[in-house]
């Protein structure tokens, strides 16, 4: 079974503003990143998870978001 | 790799690589590009792990190398790259070709202090891209110390500063005291551009070798040896080892230290009250010389 992080932008908003995903990730999967970094569009900055595969759907992250915008599957 | 570390074999002049002062020079740096290199491998930090390779997605990576043949020859692929040595110029920042890196004990990290210049303290990228946090604890060399003043995000709040060959010794000093794990760094081969103070799970370095098996991160020259007769059964070594390594053996009252895991950080040896883990190196070791 395959782990698929995924995060709603449009909810989540500007992450630089929260971080608390980044923070309570205990394998500290969570990369913060925007396409460029010359670029200040908070539209432009996004979360994501490279290491999927390390994740054991602990759901700390879906907790603790004040948006809801997480869901891991 | 054969006998010794191949790396000492090509960049050492006879020593380890990392005490090669040539391996510090304007000239090394120059003739493999560093300058553009490390300010592209620094500035597109985070896009590394989030590539495609051949339109493939890297993401969950240990779910493509589970892939059976052609999941063998994408990690050959990936571990490629890190040992790249040509060409001089033009290696692929984003990829990280020609940078890897290797752990070492704190009595080499302060040598390597004794010949890089200028020596600055920079935000961890690491940390950054995983945290979102600014910690300054890496030590940026020559080109990179030169490059990190553009990248705003890796500038420590307090500014840039160079630090002094002992204030920068105190330092990581302190880190090994934190229980931070040394690494050196080339970026790209043959040139050495920082020392950084890693901590699991944090550090992409120790992340991807520990949980992936790829050779980002090599294991060190040496490895940790315990003298029994002196081990009095204190325990001080035991929080010490992230990788794995160093269990405590309560039956015989001393710690059990697996040589195959270890990678020579020697955070074991810098705890021990009597001195009695010491660190030897992996070439004497005749199963373990060729384990990197």
């Amino acid at each position: 079974m395959k782990t698929k992080f995924l995060v709603d932008m449009e909810a989540c908003g500007d992450p630089r503003e929260c971080m608390q995903c980044m923070r309570i990730c205990p394998p500290a999967l969570i990369i913060m990143y925007p396409p460029d970094y010359e670029s200040n569009d908070p539209t432009e900055w996004k979360v994501d998870v490279a290491f999927t595969d390390l994740c054991t759907r602990c759901n700390a992250c879906v907790d603790v978001c004040p948006k809801e915008a997480i869901r891991v599957i | 790799m054969k006998f010794m570390c191949e790396w000492c074999f090509k960049h050492g002049a006879g020593k380890k690589w990392y005490l090669n002062s040539r391996n510090y020079l304007r000239e090394t740096a120059l003739e493999v590009n560093a300058e553009e290199y490390i300010f592209e491998v620094w500035k597109q930090f985070e896009k590394v792990y989030l590539q495609r390779i051949y339109g493939i997605s890297m993401k969950g990576p240990g779910y493509k190398f589970d892939i059976p043949i052609i999941g063998r020859a994408l990690k050959w692929y990936v571990n490629s790259w890190f040992r790249k040595e040509t060409p001089l110029k033009g290696r692929n920042p984003r990829r990280a070709e020609g940078h890897p890196g290797q752990v070492i004990p704190l009595a080499d990290a302060k040598k390597i202090l004794e010949m890089a210049e200028p020596v600055i303290r920079v935000n961890c990228a690491c940390r950054h891209m995983t945290r979102g946090i600014k910690d300054p604890c890496c030590l940026a060399f020559g080109v990179l110390a030169e490059s990190v003043p553009k990248l705003p995000r890796y500038v420590p709040d307090r500014g840039v500063e160079p630090l002094h060959m002992d204030e920068a010794q105190d330092f990581v000093e302190e880190m090994n005291n934190d229980g931070r794990v040394h690494t050196v760094w080339f970026g790209p081969m043959p040139y050495i551009v920082a020392l950084c103070s890693c901590e699991m799970p944090e550090c992409a370095a120790m992340r991807i070798r520990t949980s992936y098996d790829l050779q980002f991160l090599y294991k060190g020259e040496y490895v940790a040896n315990v003298d029994f007769t002196k081990c009095d059964g204190c325990q001080s070594c035991v929080s010490r080892c992230s990788f794995g390594a160093l269990t405590f053996d309560g039956s015989m009252n001393r710690p059990f230290i697996d040589g195959w895991q270890c990678f020579g950080c020697g955070l074991c040896a810098t705890a021990c009250p009597q001195g009695t883990i010491q660190m030897k190196e992996r070439t004497s070791f005749p199963a373990l010389k060729e384990v990197w």
